[in-house]
């Protein structure tokens, strides 16, 4: 009997699987039974991580007993388990997490939608710095025109047009 | 691989000009935490409920929809976790997750939203054919809706933060189900895959055994969610998108014109077993249904429309075999009703075999020409 699975090789052991939600016994070949796509990606991770630390040499012993101040997890534990304790465990694992993160992804920054405290804290800091500029540059009305709109942020002053640039685009 | 889109159009008009639906629909999700909160997955059972508590009521609100509803997975009966599965309202991962877990369901079906399943929060919208840019902007409404009252969890360099380092970024999934019965026959899924993969997009097939899809339904989605915008992702999945669709509607009729007897074998033997098993599992109905809609997409199926078939291809599915039938049906039951039911709404269906020969002769004598 051909492998029911990959339908190739033949079959050799019976293994219990959920298919579209009910259990059935299938037959397959030994390559078929070998892994679920959980323990593939349990395995995957386990392995960058591995590569992380390698890539940290010399630092493999003082990442052993990392814990995140946050939520109390410590770097085994979320090896384990493959998900993070915490927001602020991106700080606390940051060296093995980098490695994770650029072998996932293409990119390593962020571009996209940004929260409405990211965007105003961005746009603020914008207007910050020409402000600076414009004051260092002795252009005074430009600096007296972003002082307004810096004010109109922080809803300093009323009755001001609503100008908040949107970084995101 | 496979003949320019072109000859497909061309050929499409030579047997009627039926235009196929081979994206099946669009899905837009994105993952969002809060601050100050563990993880799902490391929350305590209080935890997870005081947030939920909360969190149901903003969800709600933000859905603008009075007619939101809330499925906590603690109380919900299994047929209805099923049901809701069957619908992609939830994931297999929600319904492991009992204590403080669930999802609101509104505006129809089209938006869900998943609270404490992997993260905190889980919005999707779900439309049907390629629609990914309507998917991107109401989820993306609702999320802007829960923004401000939301702490979010977010880094200005890695964009939101998510309980697997592989949602962060956009912490948004972008998907379409395509339907590949054609490129099945012709051999090329696995070539397709590969190239999609290529292209760091990444393809499953929904539910079914292995890598063969049940019912030839495949998810095509973006693998990395940091360092592209949102609509990037979603122009680039829908190109693709329409290249699939292009290069399955090629693989369609080039069956039909090559290898007319292996179209019409296909269309046949599935028929058959629709309407002559006595036992039916779900995958297997659904691969054949696949092939009787292939059919029906084409003009060669007669006595059963696409309505009906839609409609069977989800009933026949577990939960709402239950629901159908209304009672509690153990898998050797299902298999038995699946096959009558089948049975019954097949009895006058028939494959077209004369046009399916007429049809390979003009689409060769319209290739010679």
């Amino acid at each position: 009997m051909l492998c029911e699975k990959c339908k190739k090789n033949s079959a050799e052991v019976a293994v219990h699987e959920v298919v579209m939600g009910e259990e059935r016994e299938l037959y397959v070949c030994k390559a078929c039974a070998g892994l679920s796509d959980e323990a593939k990606l349990a395995e995957l991770v386990g392995l960058l991580f591995d590569m992380a630390v390698k890539a940290e040499s010399g630092a493999v012993k003082r990442l052993g007993d990392l814990r995140c101040p946050a939520c109390g997890i410590t770097r085994s534990e979320f090896r384990k388990k493959e998900r993070l304790g915490c927001w602020k465990c991106y700080e606390a694992f940051g060296v093995e997490l980098e490695a994770m993160i650029r072998d996932m992804h293409r990119g390593g920054e962020h571009i996209g939608k940004l929260p409405q405290r990211e965007r105003e804290l961005q746009a603020r800091e914008k207007l910050e710095g020409e402000l600076r500029q414009a004051v260092a540059t002795q252009h005074f009305e430009e600096a007296a025109r972003l002082r307004d709109e810096l004010n109109c942020l922080s809803g300093r002053t009323l009755n001001c047009k609503e100008r908040v640039p949107n970084v995101a685009k | 691989m496979l003949q320019s889109s072109q000859s497909g159009v061309a050929g499409a008009a030579v047997i009627g000009g039926v235009q196929p639906r081979v994206i099946l629909s669009s899905r837009v999700r994105l993952a969002r935490n809060l601050k100050d909160e563990h993880f799902p997955d490391w929350a305590t059972a209080e935890e997870r409920k005081a947030l939920l508590e909360r969190l149901v009521p903003q969800v709600m609100w933000a859905s603008e929809d009075a007619q939101a509803r809330f499925f906590d997975m603690s109380t919900i009966a299994e047929r209805e976790r099923e049901v809701l599965k069957e619908r992609w309202l939830v994931s297999s991962d929600l319904l492991k997750r009992s204590d403080g877990a669930g999802v609101v369901v509104a505006h129809g079906e089209a938006l869900a939203v998943m609270i404490n399943e992997e993260d905190h929060v889980r919005i999707q919208s779900i439309h049907q054919g390629l629609s990914l840019m309507q998917c991107w902007e109401e989820a993306d409404a609702l999320d802007t809706s829960l923004d401000p009252i939301l702490p979010y969890a977010f880094s200005g360099r890695l964009g939101y933060l998510t309980a697997c380092p592989s949602n962060v970024g956009t912490g948004m999934r972008a998907s379409v189900m395509v339907h590949l019965p054609g490129l099945r026959l012709t051999g090329d899924i696995d070539p397709v895959i590969k190239a999609l993969e290529r292209l760091n997009l990444n393809v499953r097939g929904t539910s079914g055994e292995g890598s063969m899809a049940a019912g030839l339904r495949f998810q095509v989605s973006n693998q990395g969610t940091l360092g592209m915008s949102e609509q990037a992702v979603i122009e680039t999945l829908e190109h693709v998108a329409r290249k699939i669709e292009q290069q399955e509607i090629a693989a369609r009729l080039r069956v039909l014109r090559d290898a007319p007897t292996v179209f019409e074998d296909c269309l046949c033997r599935s028929l058959a077993m629709l309407k002559s098993a006595r036992l039916m599992r779900a995958d297997e109905a659904l691969d054949y249904l696949s092939a009787i809609r292939m059919g029906m997409e084409m003009g060669m199926v007669r006595g059963v429309g696409l309505s009906r078939l839609e409609e069977l291809a989800m009933v026949v599915l577990p939960g709402h075999m239950q629901n159908f039938f209304d009672a509690e049906l153990d898998p050797d039951e299902r298999d038995e009703r699946r096959a009558n039911l089948l049975g019954e709404s097949f009895a006058a269906c028939e494959i077209e075999s004369k046009l399916i020969h007429e049809s390979a002769l003009r689409l060769r004598t319209a290739r010679r020409q």
